[in-house]
């Protein structure tokens, strides 16, 4: 079944960047209500770096737990393999 | 001070299409896996611990959650916080320790079918009814809600955003059913988390400290949770009585530990652990969420003076969304709508989806067509999603009638939930609770919520506030339930002791040689002692 970690990973990776690049691209809003704080650049640009690593972590976390049941997969049809080999060799020993 | 609105540009939109698209996409994509009504309806069973936590979690993070209770904390200040340290924690600690071993482990799958393993069939068809009913009145709170924050920000027309939002929860409900809501509601924290905590970064780098937010206050109990509540004279209106035995017991207990809406999300769990471990792993967010909506509700009656001097774009549920627009860029505003969006959607697929199991089991199989085939009963669950759906939009409707969304809510709480939880308690904890004696307790419950509402709208019982009128009602059905219940048992027949197996606290199930022990330190009890105990400190805190 579909790892959740994957749509949510690809979507913050791509609103992320998206704001981000349009944040880059704009200045910083002037009508917030912040009183005399000014900030040095417009908000999107970190907070879209942020939620772009976010989704790349989730989606590396995906990938990793997948990657580790594939190499179990792997290791248990080996070893099914394994034990099959043996028993077709002490199958035709005793033939 | 400037206070423009920001207009939306083409950026907030893509943000919110973007949205549509991935969650339409998890519904599609998990549509080859829906074969049976178990995979439908109770998601198959094989779902992490951790997605089951955050679903719980966010399945009550709908309209109420964000918007009420930011609302709650421009009208009410700090207090509103009981809603979270009193009114949730010790709630989801006893579900998890206490009563999800008897839910997982008798197999059910639906809160009115234990009531039918533990009582009889009466009792459970009439929390069947109730619990639907429930559910649809409360789904359509989302659509208002979300209907309201789209005209006032966006300009769009009501009618239209609510058959928008109401299609496209019915076009990942329908084809991803309980599972598809499910991964929606994870997907939803994760973005009201990113598109909300800006607000409070802005609210606290804007004054500075805590203490400079406190000093701003024009009513100082704003600032506290229990330091006005003895003398009656806090913001709130509630009294010891009222806050203690009604939210912190009877809603709150009723509420985590029997609402079928949030145990759903527990059942789905794919072992007796990961079920235990639900409420734990939805309980530690839950303890910070004030952060996301109490905070920003306090910035917003600072900021905006004029907050709830009208019931229409200066109400007090307009907190969130008029911060949202004062304060944030042109693409984090998109995130913010996107992130109210997300959650009212989740609030109603959450409702939907509990409606759909309720109605397909519970009634439908139970008393209107029994032994059909289990397609048959995959085909009725995706009627009962798309009706569900149709009648949310009529409650909507209705629930514009009320000026407050959370006092409409906690009102349905104690006609149905406040008197259920006296029921659990019974049937759960006395093995003499009988199961006529239930029946009449609960009926009773429901019926004395109904009176006391009556006499209320009459002006024969005075409360300072609606809430204060809700906290008592729930008091008074509980009660009821109790006495009723106890009562009519001792009167009538209780069940054989065998036939009680596995549903009652000392009388176990046979031990079938699957138990695997777990250290302390991984138990729920343990983690249950720290949330406690962090709970109790931010009540120290913020006292």
């Amino acid at each position: 079944m579909l790892d959740v970690r994957l749509p949510i990973g690809w979507l913050f990776m791509v609103l992320g960047v998206m704001l981000a690049i349009y944040g880059y691209a704009n200045p910083p809003a002037e009508n917030m209500l912040l009183g005399q704080v000014l900030l040095p650049l417009n908000l999107d640009v970190p907070w879209g770096i942020l939620m772009a690593l976010f989704g790349l972590s989730m989606v590396s976390l995906a990938q990793i737990d997948k990657l580790k049941t594939l190499e179990l997969e792997l290791a248990a049809s080996k070893s099914e393999a394994g034990a099959a080999k043996v028993s077709d060799t002490e199958a035709s020993a005793k033939g | 001070m400037k206070t423009a609105l920001v207009t939306a540009q083409p950026i907030d939109y893509a943000v919110i299409l973007i949205y549509f698209i991935f969650v339409l996409g998890v519904g599609f994509k998990l549509k080859k896996n829906m074969k049976s009504s178990d995979d439908f309806l109770l998601a198959g069973h094989r779902i992490p611990s951790w997605v089951t936590g955050l679903a719980f979690l966010s399945a009550n993070l709908g309209a109420i959650e964000v918007m009420g209770m930011a609302a709650n904390a421009a009208q009410y200040g700090v207090m509103t916080c009981h809603f979270y340290w009193l009114g949730a924690i010790p709630a989801m600690v006893f579900l998890a320790v206490f009563m999800m071993p008897f839910y997982y482990k008798s197999k059910i799958r639906s809160v009115p079918e234990y009531l039918r393993k533990r009582f009889n069939e009466p009792t459970r068809a009439l929390n069947a009814i109730s619990f639907a009913v429930m559910t649809v009145l409360m789904s359509g709170i989302n659509l208002y809600a979300m209907a309201i924050v789209f005209k006032l920000l966006l300009g769009w027309d009501m009618n239209a955003s609510i058959a928008v939002a109401a299609l496209v929860v019915l076009a990942y409900t329908i084809t991803g059913g309980l599972t598809s809501s499910i991964y929606n509601e994870v997907l939803q924290f994760f973005l009201i988390v990113f598109g909300l905590l800006p607000v409070s970064i802005l609210g606290l780098l804007r004054f500075g400290s805590w203490q400079n937010i406190c000093d701003r206050f024009e009513n100082p109990g704003f600032a506290h949770l229990w330091k006005q509540v003895a003398s009656g004279t806090n913001p709130m209106g509630v009294d010891m009585i009222g806050l203690i035995g009604g939210l912190g017991f009877v809603l709150s207990f009723g509420y985590w530990c029997t609402d079928f809406l949030v145990i759903q999300r527990a059942l789905a769990a794919e072992d007796l652990k990961a079920a235990r471990m639900t409420p734990i792993i939805a309980a530690f967010p839950k303890i910070l969420f004030p952060i996301l909506t109490v905070f920003p509700g306090l910035i917003a009656i600072i900021l905006i003076p004029k907050l709830g001097s009208n019931n229409d774009s200066l109400s007090y549920n307009m907190a969130i969304p008029y911060l949202l627009s004062v304060m944030y860029p042109n693409g984090l505003f998109g995130l913010g709508i996107t992130a109210l969006l997300a959650s009212f959607m989740s609030g109603m697929a959450g409702n939907v989806t509990a409606f759909n199991t309720v109605w397909t089991y519970d009634i439908y199989q139970s008393y209107i067509a029994k032994n059909k085939s289990d397609a048959h009963y995959l085909w009725m669950g995706k009627l009962a999603t798309a009706v569900g759906i149709i009648i949310s939009v009529g409650t909507c409707y209705l629930c514009m009638n009320f000026k407050s969304i959370m006092d409409y809510m906690q009102l349905i709480f104690t006609f149905f939930n406040a008197p259920l939880f006296a029921t659990f308690l019974l049937g759960m904890f006395f093995p003499r609770t009988s199961a006529w004696g239930a029946f009449y307790g609960l009926l009773s419950g429901t019926v004395a919520a109904f009176l006391h509402y009556i006499l209320t709208l009459q002006h024969k019982l005075n409360y300072q506030s609606d809430m204060a009128g809700n906290f008592h009602r729930s008091v008074v059905a509980w009660t009821v339930c109790l006495v009723v219940t106890i009562t009519i048992s001792y009167l009538t027949k209780p069940k054989a002791r065998e036939e009680l197996r596995g549903l009652v606290w000392g009388i176990d199930l046979k031990d079938d040689g699957t138990a695997v022990k777990t250290s302390i330190f991984a138990s729920p009890g343990f983690f249950g002692v720290i949330l406690l105990a962090l709970t109790a400190y931010l009540n120290y805190l913020f006292f």
